[in-house]
């Protein structure tokens, strides 16, 4: 420190990641749980998001205004966080298990509206031909309307991705079992622990033999930080051309 | 395309079955066992001895009153907002945590919205061996109209305040350490050392936390209080701002700044174990204080030697730990029951702090008597701790690294005789002031660390900043606000 900080490190050290490592068991359980929640929960919100939108895009669809109003509504208006922690945990009985950690986000008003923005922008024209040739609604969506709706699709999945990737909160909120933990939940946890442990109710800990427990340090802090974010900074570069020409189209066409 | 709507209808079916399972699951569960769960702020992050412990636990509590306990662990981190959450959604829970430094499970936020059960008459019909081993001046203190809120943990109460001095430079420069009273007193030590040992920071003053290190014994003179930045007057019984009330101790602290005594970079050193580095002469006390130094010795590091500077009176904060019912709990009898159980039975409450016998500690002597040495395991073999100081009486643990038989005496015989603040038993509203308080903590957050350490260029120019934001935020309302509640109560 007397030296102050530097740009280029004055020495190079993995010991920190060494340090997270050792017990490796709990990272590796969060690494599952994301990628599972993250591929299932993007599948499951792409399909149900394109299925809504592309049916709300449909002229033909009597009751497209209303649905649209609702999905718009839920957009501007929603039950707020208790309602939801009731839902889940007592209507659904879903605390500690992986569905909480992937239903609460499975579609959103916002997903939808985007997708139905692009949809709209196929010629109608395309979908009629398709239905003269004999095709069914369902082979129209596959097999027409799908394939040409690839950069909208890769957008949101990458939207999915972030999100379930990123995300916390519902660990916190759902969790208690710590084999279902997330990636950046486990994160979280360690920076609030290091805070907890050097403020004033660290300092109660008298006589439990807890105070001899350390606070992570910021290299620890650090290296898991890098480990959490790793693959993230992977993917985003692949989905990127998708990503610009998806909102674009999204946007300015809806 | 037939295919991929198969796929897809599929999918859609089994997620509703592992759906419709999950629920059921849930539910059939909760009502066929006699479990009580224990939510808990989790101490540490190995706790893989979880299931043995209960195991062990569970086979006295099945015995002799016919339920099942279960820890329900949620790290410091989460603890508010999940607590929240699960109390304002009426959720179903039976024993949980409180204590006064979070507000979501804390007694005086919580007094008046009823999440706690009223536990007078429980602890009449159950709790005979709790109301036998609670120091009775504690009762006042979680007690709220009448009805009593919480157990009261009897842990340590009194805040002492210690100066550890690093041993080998207290002998070397032959510093008559033991008559030191105050922070002035260390001054002609520090000159020694800056003038002889450039690689030594004389005072360990630094910004962890809102500042940590050496500061000022008031003797009791003031007692913190739960609104930050205010403190209570003992002798003049008012409620009083921190600023003015510590304003030459600060002042000394940036003199000391000035003069080198404290490290130029002090703010930015936040590190836990900054202490630990050895490049301090005068720290404060790793805990507890041990007059031998034993304790400070094996948290820091390297060999030290301590004094004592003084004791203050205890605050309510301090005893309002402990745990609570939920008044959403289904069956309040059999967790009054067994908290009552914990606090009777010295192999109960030992076998929750240790652990089991051969996983999480040995026997050094005494194996089967009643006060046994145990030598608890630690490091990365240590899968075990729970939150024992808050559960039961700290006094029944075993001797051990932790605590010796001996100090746990001295900490209960200190704590009798220790002086409570007059606040104890006052119970404060907060709720006009909420504005201020949230107003408040950031002004203290912001400027106590630096106060702490005395890092500011114009010691005058800064504090008369930080009494206008002080004001800004609204103090005044605030102290008014808590001596009319103290006149009222007292």
């Amino acid at each position: 420190m007397e030296r102050g900080y530097a740009i280029i490190p004055r020495q190079f050290s993995l010991e920190a990641y060494k340090m997270v490592l050792t017990f490796p068991k709990q990272i590796i359980d969060a690494y599952i749980v994301t990628a599972v929640t993250t591929l299932l929960g993007t599948f499951i919100g792409v399909c149900i998001s394109a299925g809504a939108g592309y049916v709300l895009s449909r002229q033909t669809y009597r009751y497209k205004n209303i649905i649209a109003f609702l999905v718009f509504f839920s957009m501007l208006f929603n039950g707020g966080l208790v309602p939801s922690y009731i839902l889940i945990t007592q209507w659904l009985g879903l605390k500690d298990s992986i569905w909480a950690l992937i239903l609460p986000l499975v579609t959103s008003g916002w997903y939808i509206i985007l997708m139905r923005g692009f949809f709209q922008s196929v010629p109608g024209a395309m979908i009629e031909s398709a239905r003269i040739d004999g095709a069914s609604e369902f082979k129209t969506f596959f097999q027409i309307v799908l394939p040409v709706s690839k950069p909208v699709l890769a957008t949101i999945s990458l939207f999915y991705v972030l999100a379930y990737w990123n995300d916390w909160y519902l660990s916190l909120l759902y969790a208690t079992d710590e084999s279902l933990y997330k990636l950046q939940y486990l994160l979280m946890q360690i920076l609030k622990k290091a805070e907890f442990l050097n403020s004033e109710a660290g300092k109660l800990l008298q006589g439990t033999g807890v105070e001899q427990m350390e606070a992570p340090t910021l290299n620890v802090r650090m290296a898991v930080c890098v480990l959490a974010a790793g693959p993230v900074l992977v993917i985003f570069p692949f989905f990127q051309k998708y990503f610009v020409k998806g909102i674009t189209v999204g946007s300015v066409k809806g | 395309m037939k295919r991929i709507l198969t796929t897809i209808v599929s999918l859609l079916l089994s997620m509703a079955l592992v759906l419709t399972m999950t629920s059921c699951g849930g539910r059939n569960k909760n009502q066929e066992n006699q479990e009580i769960t224990w939510h808990m702020m989790k101490p540490s992050d190995n706790l893989s001895s979880q299931n043995l412990v209960e195991e062990e636990a569970n086979r006295i509590i099945q015995e002799e009153i016919g339920a099942k306990l279960k820890f329900d662990f949620i790290d410091a981190g989460s603890w508010a907002e999940k607590m929240n959450v699960m109390i304002n959604s009426g959720e179903e829970f039976d024993i949980f945590q409180t204590s006064s430094d979070s507000a979501a499970t804390s007694i005086v936020m919580n007094a008046k919205k009823g999440t706690f059960m009223d536990l007078t008459e429980l602890l009449d019909k159950y709790g005979q061996d709790i109301k036998a081993k609670v120091d009775p001046r504690a009762w006042d203190a979680v007690t709220f109209d009448g009805k009593i809120l919480a157990i009261p943990s009897q842990a340590k109460w009194v805040p002492e305040l210690g100066y550890v001095f690093k041993k080998d430079l207290v002998e070397k420069y032959n510093f008559d350490y033991k008559s030191v009273k105050s922070l002035k007193d260390l001054e002609p030590y520090f000159d020694i050392l800056l003038e002889n040992e450039p690689d030594i920071i004389p005072a360990y003053v630094v910004g962890a936390g809102n500042g940590s290190g050496l500061e000022e014994s008031y003797h009791g003179k003031y007692t913190p209080c739960d609104v930050p930045g205010v403190l209570f007057d003992e002798d003049k019984e008012e409620f009083v701002d921190f600023l003015s009330a510590k304003l030459d101790e600060y002042k000394l602290k940036h003199e000391w700044y000035k003069k080198g005594y404290i490290a130029a970079d002090a703010l930015s050193r936040t590190d836990s174990a900054e202490s630990k580095t050895g490049k301090y002469a005068v720290l404060t006390q790793a805990g507890a204080i041990t007059l031998d130094g034993s304790k400070s010795t094996a948290v820091y590091g390297y060999p030290c030697v301590e004094i004592y500077v003084g004791m203050d009176k205890i605050p309510p904060q301090n005893i309002m730990n402990g745990n609570a019912i939920s008044a959403t709990c289904k069956n309040p009898e059999k967790a009054m029951q067994l908290l009552n159980l914990i606090w009777k039975d010295d192999y109960l409450i030992n076998t929750l702090a240790y652990g089991v016998e051969g996983v999480n500690y040995a026997y050094e002597s005494g194996k089967g008597t009643d006060s046994p040495t145990v030598v608890p395991k630690t490091g990365s073999e240590r899968t075990w701790a729970v939150w024992h100081n808050w559960m039961g009486p700290l006094w029944a643990q075993w001797n051990s690294s932790w605590n010796s038989t001996e100090a746990l005496q001295e900490m209960k015989k200190a704590n009798e005789t220790a002086e409570m603040s007059k606040t104890v038993g006052v119970m404060f509203d907060m709720e006009s002031i909420l504005t201020e308080v949230a107003a408040l903590t950031g002004v203290v957050n912001a400027s106590s660390p630096v106060l702490f350490c005395g890092a500011m260029d114009d010691f005058d120019k800064y504090t008369a900043e930080v009494a206008e934001k002080l004001k800004e935020a609204g103090i005044e309302k605030v102290l008014e606000e808590l001596n009319r509640q103290y006149q009222e109560q007292k």
